[in-house]
């Protein structure tokens, strides 16, 4: 950050309020946070975290997204008919009956958009590395914020646990490969968003292009 | 420079809230990631106003209309989200039937209501509370979980189709009760927390009586 006279300060996100904060240089204590003193926000929280590190959860994610979404999810069956189903399968359903909206919906949230913040973050990264191509990492990075809520594999993990019960007592329902691989892709997500440190990526991206 | 209650739209400053970088008011995009900079999230009242109240409307069809239809040996019957549960409670699915009534009744309840109550809170110039700044980031997090039922329709839909031996098809509510959830998180997103602290700046006098614009 430049030295406006802003250094140490910090604006409330949900109150305004301006405060400064200790900085977390030389504090051990992971994971300790500055809130704002008026509405408890967390303002910053100290999290050395390695961009390499990151790096390779990333690559684990892109790694796991195609067995999770090509293999079946679940298979089912009723008197010898066997039906599987992955994630697209059950979007495709939707589609095929009329609810084309609602199946764009499941499709964004269970499938692309997962995928486009693990690829988001990929080139971040690689950009940090490299200490390149700032400009258009830092515009990529808003979108992996903004996409944040949008992306719901843990809720589509818990519909498929809740699924299994209801479908138990009609006919015999089997887990199929596809669905370990999304439940570790969906850890490995999980992971990311505690591991990562976006204030730190961001001062990164933005010392690079200032200089 | 003093600090004691300054907030930033006092001192001149804006935070971008992409980034988080805390920028000069003349600018117009902030300089690390060029996103567009604003006193407040723009049009924040309106907007989420109308979210909400769009959403309020379409929480009653996807409630009354049928969220999708079992068919047994040729026989099918429409379920409500209602209904849905109550067939939970009878074949003794209490652990399921809650959680499909916490994610598909309750938090959309939740979320319209507490939306109205902090809208209201903001119009009517009540003073910031922590209970409101609670709400609002209960909001937030909770939000997302209604997709619960959708993804689970998705799923039945896509694995029972075994023609006459039982099919699960999607009905119009699942049509309605999708807009609801996405209408109410991009409502709550609409949203701007600061204004609710904005009122009591203006109620202590403290430190300037400067109107933010509200759009």
């Amino acid at each position: 950050m430049k030295n406006n006279g802003l250094t140490g300060l910090r604006l409330c996100r949900d109150c305004d309020l301006l405060v400064k904060i200790p900085s977390f240089e030389n504090s051990p204590g992971w994971k300790q946070q500055a809130v704002c003193p008026r509405c408890g926000y967390c303002l910053e929280q100290h999290q050395p975290s390695s961009v390499l590190i990151s790096l390779a959860l990333v690559v684990t994610g892109l790694l796991l997204f195609l067995p999770a979404n090509m293999l079946p999810v679940l298979s089912m069956e009723i008197m010898g008919n066997v039906r599987q189903s992955t994630v697209m399968v059950g979007a495709l359903a939707l589609h095929d009956e009329g609810l084309i909206v609602v199946a764009w919906l499941v499709i964004a949230t269970a499938i692309v958009i997962p995928l486009l913040r693990l690829l988001i973050l990929f080139y971040v990264l690689l950009a940090v590395i490299t200490a390149s191509m700032h400009r258009t990492a830092a515009r990529m990075f808003r979108w992996y914020t903004h996409l944040g809520e949008w992306g719901m594999m843990e809720i589509y993990v818990l519909s498929v646990l809740i699924s299994i019960i209801k479908l138990a007592d009609m006919a015999n329902v089997n887990i199929g490969y596809g669905l370990y691989c999304f439940v570790a892709l969906m850890l490995v997500e999980l992971i990311i968003s505690i591991y990562l440190n976006p204030h730190a990526l961001w001062n990164q991206l933005g010392k690079n292009h200032e200089s | 420079m003093n600090l004691e209650y300054s907030r930033g739209i006092d001192k001149g400053l804006i935070l971008c809230l992409d980034c988080q970088k805390i920028c000069q008011d003349n600018e117009q995009t902030c300089p690390r990631c060029s996103s567009k900079l604003g006193r407040r999230k723009a049009n924040s009242l309106s907007r989420s106003w109308a979210l909400t109240l769009a959403a309020m409307i379409l929480y009653i069809p996807a409630n009354v209309l049928h969220i999708m239809t079992v068919s047994k040996l040729g026989d099918g019957k429409p379920e409500t989200i209602m209904s849905g549960i109550m067939t939970l409670i009878n074949q003794n699915m209490l652990t399921i039937a809650g959680l499909v009534f916490v994610a598909s009744i309750l938090v959309p309840l939740l979320k319209l209501l507490i939306l109205f109550w902090l809208l209201l809170n903001v119009q009517l110039r009540r003073l910031a509370s922590d209970n409101q700044i609670k709400m609002y980031r209960l909001i937030i997090w909770i939000g997302r979980w209604s997709m619960l039922d959708i993804f689970i329709i998705s799923l039945l839909a896509g694995l029972v189709q075994y023609g006459h031996l039982g099919t699960v098809t999607a009905g119009p509510a699942a049509y309605a009760f999708a807009s609801v959830v996405v209408l109410t998180m991009w409502a709550a997103k609409s949203f701007d927390p600061r204004l609710l602290w904005d009122v009591s700046a203006l109620e202590n006098n403290k430190p300037s009586i400067k109107e933010p614009d509200y759009g």
